[in-house]
Formats: C-alpha cells, structure tokens, sequence
C-alpha cells in the first residue's frame, strides 16, 4: 500500500521540526519513513502505531558534534535525526579538510612552488616598477578568478539545486506554510560546505594585500621584499588548491539530479 | 600506576572491539551493495533480515552513519530518484571502492572462519 498525502505531510511536519538543514538528508530520511511506516501498516498496524515503531529507531540516536580547534573545543549534542544529519555534515567537513591540507602539502613537492615563486616575483616586482600603475587593476587581476569561480558555483548552484532563483527575488509565489518550510532545506551538502571553506582566500585577502604591496597604507608595519613574496607566493598556493578543490568537486555535484 | 595502565588497556580493547564490530558491518553492507548492484536505505536493512532470518538486524543508528561516511570516504556514489512521489537516494559502489570492498570481504571471510575452527575443533578435519 502507498501513504495517503495526509500522512506524508504529517511526517514531514515532525521531521521539519528537528530543524533539519539539508534537502539531501532530508530526502533520504523522510523515504526512509514512508517504506517502513508502509511496510508496518500493510501488515495490520494503524498509521499511529506504524509512526511510533518507526521513529524509535530514530530518535534515540545521539551525535555530539564537535567545533572549533583543540584548545577551544566545543560540543554541541544533537539527538534524533538531526544527530544524524550532524554525523553527515561532519564526515564530509572531515574529508574536506583532509585534501585541503594534502593538496596544500602536495604544492610543495612538486615544481609548482617554483612556478608560484616565480608568478609572485613577477607580480611584486612588475608593482615596485609601476607596470601597474593603478590599485585598481592589481586589486582586479587578484580578484578575477575568483569572481569567476564564484559565477561558476553561482551556475552549478541554479542548475542542479533549484534552491535559490532569481524568480524567487522578484516575484512572491502564494505557497502553503509546509511549502515554504520545506523550500528552506538546502540542496546539496558539498556545495554549502565549500561555499563556508572558499570565503576564506576572500576573507584573508585584505589581510595578505596590505603588507605585501602597501597599497592600502593602514599599517607602519614594513616588510623585506623577501618575505612579501613568500607570502604572496603561499597566498598563490592556497587559491590554487582551493581552486583546484572546487573544480574537483563540481563533478559531483552532477550525481544529484532530480528527474522531474 | 598499574591501575592506570590497565584501563587504559582495557580501553584499548573496547576500542578495537568496536573497531571490529563495525568493520564486519562495514563488509556486509559493501558485499551487498556488491551483489545487488544499487540499494537505498531501507532496501540494505530489509535484506539483511531476509538473508540472516532475522538473527542480524542492522539499526537504522548504524546503518546511515556508515553509508554517508562511505560516500564521503568516495567508496560508493549516490543517485536520487523519483519514486512514488517521493525521491529515493540509491547508493552504488565505485570503481575506486570496489578494491577496498574485496579487500574488506576476503578479511571478514578469513575472521570467520578461523573463529570457526576455534569453536568447532571436530568439524574441521585438518
């Protein structure tokens, strides 16, 4: 036997009020449900009972969640299914975090550390000569792979997700209160963790053109020209895995297509 | 001191018991998957009933934690689908995990059947 909708909508009620973040999961979880409460009700039970047998299996999960670096730690304590969608977040953060630091090493052991050295030695001494002659066009050859990137992710994003459309800025869709719930979910787990760990080039980019070229005279602070192209050269170094992150996971991004 | 060193042997022990426990977990899952080609959630618990005659059941605890940490670890890739009304999310095995889940079969075979001959002596004529 298939559930009524009466019934679907009642369990997507109760899932939603865990304060489930993921479209993914969710999807997963809210099938997981459905089968089984279908399985139990075929076999005599009434939908109540079905529900309650159910959710045991959930909800005495427990996950503590853990943030921020050793010496800060802190853990938050998840129960239920959302215990298991922190589980999932985590496992994907961890692997993340692993290339990140793998691909960051591997730069260094290869000839691109002299590619990048020589890239950074031509970018500050091409400044220092006045090649280029306004903060302007240096702050834009920074920043334009990046914005690339950034409409790139901002396609794959639309495409794949429909989560968020520029329909949605302009016009108003009239939609049930479950509706609008259930269209906060985000889409795909990957592509949120990465949007958090690629604002971090962009974040630390005032940080690292300050110094190195003075462009923005904020800080008396001076530095050799050796060190402003070590660090120019890591800055390098740290785009170009993130980079080479990103391009790398956008293939799997494609493995999630809703067939409508 | 000794006390000491005892539970911290003790919690070794625990340790790789769980280790152990979950790895067998692990084989089961992927020699399923292995079988069947694609399975969803449900699909894996339900087999694994039919095949043990409910003598194993694997918890939705353990099951979902080991599936999504799997498809993280690039062991097996998911497809959604759309299924009565609703999307159902298969998992499959990778080319890159279908290594590993020989590899991960092959021990837990081996596991067992030592641990057989240890249990039974008489059956097994050397």
């Amino acid at each position: 036997m298939t559930l009524s909708a009466e019934y679907i909508e009642t369990i997507e009620q109760y899932l939603l009020s865990w304060e489930l973040k993921y479209r993914e999961f969710y999807d997963e979880i809210l099938d997981h449900y459905c089968t089984d409460i279908e399985g139990k009700m075929s076999s005599g039970l009434s939908f109540d009972e079905a529900f309650e047998q159910t959710d045991q299996k959930f909800s005495k999960y427990y996950y503590g969640q853990q943030n921020g670096f050793s010496w800060a730690r802190e853990v938050q304590h998840h129960y239920g299914p959302k215990a298991f969608e922190a589980e999932y977040v985590d496992g994907f953060r961890k692997t993340f975090r692993q290339k990140l630091r793998i691909y960051f090493f591997d730069a260094f052991r290869t000839y691109q550390v002299g590619f990048f050295g020589v890239l950074a030695m031509l970018f500050y001494y091409c400044f220092v000569n006045h090649i280029f002659t306004s903060k302007g066009l240096y702050l834009m050859i920074i920043y334009l792979p990046i914005l690339v990137l950034y409409a790139a992710i901002f396609g794959e994003w639309v495409k794949n997700g429909h989560r968020f459309e520029f329909k949605l800025l302009f016009f108003t869709q009239k939609e049930e209160k479950l509706d609008q719930k259930r269209n906060k979910l985000f889409s795909n787990v990957k592509l949120s963790i990465l949007q958090q760990y690629f604002m971090l080039p962009l974040v630390l980019l005032p940080v690292y053109v300050r110094p190195i070229l003075n462009v923005i005279p904020l800080t008396n602070i001076e530095y050799s020209n050796e060190i402003k192209t070590i660090i120019l050269t890591l800055y390098f170094i740290y785009s170009w895995v993130v980079i080479r992150l990103i391009t790398e996971n956008t293939s799997t991004w494609n493995l999630i297509k809703f067939n409508k | 001191m000794y006390r000491k060193i005892r539970y911290m042997f003790v919690q070794k022990f625990i340790k790789a018991m769980n280790q152990h426990i979950k790895g067998s977990l692990n084989a089961i899952v992927l020699k399923l998957l292995k079988d069947n080609g694609r399975m969803y959630g449900y699909e894996i618990t339900q087999k694994v009933k039919e095949l043990t005659a409910d003598e194993i059941q694997i918890t939705e605890g353990a099951l979902y934690p080991l599936l999504h940490k799997l498809e993280a670890e690039e062991v097996l890739t998911t497809k959604a689908e759309k299924v009565d009304g609703r999307i159902r999310k298969y998992y499959e095995i990778t080319p890159k995990g279908n290594a590993a889940a020989e590899i991960r079969i092959s021990e837990l075979a081996i596991f067992a059947e030592s641990l057989n001959r240890i249990l039974n002596p008489k059956t097994v004529a050397i």
